[in-house]
């Protein structure tokens, strides 16, 4: 593994037990300015050869500015849906790192499974897809862009309700 | 404007939890309820060429909505009229034919039945193909909302909306140029009874300061946390709506459109709808049983330099049983404004009133702890769902002169009394 790759691969495992961990504010200090996340909608299609995910519809779609705001409400007493928090989980797995056109940043895409429980709800397990760019420019990596592509057609709320 | 009186409203407001709870119920609800409604069923704009198709439910029933080759839009059954096998698989496409993936029989996409295989052979020479088209729904649109129904009897779309139209066409009429539905459609299941989300949506602004005070605290309500006034409608067919706007504005005013296209919104729509709009924080409603909108200007709190856009967010819920609900939301937008305002609305839904965010993540939670406790002996015997909020309304005068019955309780159970009302009438009970 190159040094690169070594690189954004710690950095994955690092910024994903943030996530796991609900430090959130340690997890947004990892962030580019002008972070972006998205969440496809699922779609199935009937061609094999077409795109699993829609090209326009997006069930989530953040920025550093607005994750603030989510993990601030978290913070809040008046969390309803966050009280008592669920249990969850991120396991990555098979974790690929790529140049792109920019030297200072690479693509890293790794698989996804992502377990949450609480009652009512019951336990949900997800598998998906993370394709990631991240900025190795820096004195320290930064996240750039991640978009997430969930393997479920019909997801309920407690799947998309998570950050990937 | 003459003041209006509360109508009389006397009898305590229970709706028994086993309404919420039981199997039979919702299976009821599917023969009275849905069978005899106008139910949405889309946007026009996702079905913009001929053959174009998405699938979707009209309570379970499975059906397509398709535009066929001459151009008008179709809601068909997505069943095969031999052994009834589901035709059409996919979400979404374009297909001039549906073919069954069991004997082969195949529909045009206006429904009518093109193929058997070896029909002539099989079935004889005057094998009449004609009756065995797939049943189509009556389809019906509303400034690009795509409506159907089954019940050949029920009156007309424009009659079942009435005098709701009035303020649909405040948010659905702006543009000369009609609506679109830009980031097509989201779909997800969630825990609770449909019934709770239609009469939240119909009227509960007592829940508003409670259920979401984060987004309060964090200025995410935007004018719905200054000075303002409100109202509630109710309509015939059990439809429903709370409005509210700033206080006390004289000159109109349109928050979350752009300037330029103020006067246009004036002449677009009519003097009284101007009045009722204008300055608007927020409007909310039902159209029965189980579509609902939600109309906000952007309340901020997002990324810099993006322009202000109001939101209109149009909700489905089917009842895939008595606890599961499949969700679908529309972001709609004027058909011609730029691309940065749609895109700037999106993220206000996504962000703000999708259904991982600040609005409807709270409500959900709400509902699926009222599952919880529904199915309990005691809950579903001894306490019933109370909605005897606000039953002794001061007159008041409107601030617009606009058709339902207009009350100026802006937080108040008026609304969720005629859902409720609405909804048992339909089921055969005593409301």
């Amino acid at each position: 593994m190159s040094d690169l790759a070594a690189a954004a691969t710690a950095f994955l495992h690092h910024e994903t037990h943030l996530l796991n961990s609900e430090r959130y504010d340690e997890w947004l200090a990892l962030l580019a300015d002008d972070f972006d996340y998205r969440m496809p909608q699922p779609v199935l299609r009937d061609d094999p050869a077409l795109p699993r995910h829609s090209e326009r519809s997006l069930l989530a779609w953040e920025s550093v500015a607005s994750l603030k705001l989510r993990f601030e409400r978290i913070l809040t007493d008046f969390a309803w849906a966050d009280r008592p928090p669920a249990f969850h989980r991120r396991h990555l797995t098979a974790i690929r790192v790529a140049p792109i056109d920019d030297p200072a940043q690479v693509a890293v895409s790794a698989d996804e499974i992502v377990f949450r429980s609480r009652t009512p709800e019951g336990s949900t397990v997800t598998s998906a897809l993370r394709e990631d760019v991240v900025d190795l420019s820096g004195d320290r990596p930064r996240l750039r862009r991640r978009t997430v592509l969930i393997d479920t057609d019909r997801p309920d709320l407690a799947q998309i309700a998570l950050l990937y | 404007m003459a003041p209006r009186e509360l109508i009389a409203d006397s009898d305590r407001f229970d709706v028994p939890r086993s309404y919420f709870a039981d199997d039979a119920v919702w299976r009821q609800e599917l023969e009275t309820v849905f069978r005899h409604a106008w139910l949405l069923i889309g946007h026009e704009s996702e079905v913009p060429a001929p053959g174009d198709y998405v699938t979707r439910r009209m309570g379970t029933d499975e059906v397509i909505m398709a535009r066929s080759e001459d151009g008008p839009i179709h809601v068909l059954l997505n069943s095969c009229t031999h052994r009834g096998t589901l035709l059409c698989k996919a979400d979404i496409g374009n297909s001039s034919h549906f073919r069954c993936g069991y004997h082969g029989w195949t529909f045009a996409n206006d429904g009518t039945l093109r193929g058997v295989p070896r029909g002539r052979e099989l079935y004889g020479k005057d094998f009449d193909r004609s009756s065995l088209g797939l049943r189509a729904a009556r389809v019906g649109t509303f400034h690009g909302l795509v409506f159907a129904t089954f019940d050949q009897e029920l009156c007309s779309l424009e009659e079942y909306l009435g005098p709701m139209g009035f303020y649909l066409e405040c948010m659905l009429g702006v543009s000369p140029a009609g609506t679109d539905a830009p980031y097509g459609s989201f779909r997800f299941t969630h825990l609770g009874n449909w019934k709770l989300e239609a009469d939240n949506l119909a009227g509960d602004g007592y829940h508003l300061r409670h259920a979401h005070r984060a987004g309060f605290e964090m200025g995410l309500m935007g004018a719905q946390a200054g000075a303002v006034e409100g109202v509630c409608v109710q309509f015939p067919h059990g439809h429903a709506l709370r409005a509210q706007r700033t206080a006390g504005q004289e000159e109109p005013a349109f928050p979350g459109y752009p300037e330029d296209r103020w006067l246009e919104i004036t002449e677009q729509l009519s003097a009284e709808q101007v009045r009722m709009f204008a300055h608007s924080t927020v409007v909310h409603g039902l159209i029965f049983p189980n579509m609902a909108f939600v109309h906000t200007p952007r309340a901020g709190g997002f990324d810099a330099g993006e322009p202000d856009a109001a939101m209109l967010q149009v909700r489905l819920f089917n009842p895939l049983g008595v606890n599961e609900t499949e969700e679908l939301n529309w972001l709609v937008t004027p058909a011609d404004y730029p691309h940065e305002w749609k895109e700037s609305a999106f993220k206000t839904m996504q962000r703000q009133h999708g259904a991982t965010a600040f609005f409807e993540s709270d409500d959900l939670e709400n509902f699926r702890r009222m599952l919880q406790v529904n199915g309990g002996r005691e809950a579903n015997r001894s306490v019933p769902a109370n909605f005897d909020l606000a039953r002794d309304s001061a007159p008041f005068t409107p601030w617009f002169d606009g058709p339902g019955s207009v009350v100026g309780s802006d937080i108040s159970e008026v609304n969720q009394r005629w859902f409720y009302r609405h909804y048992l009438d339909a089921m055969g009970a005593d409301a």
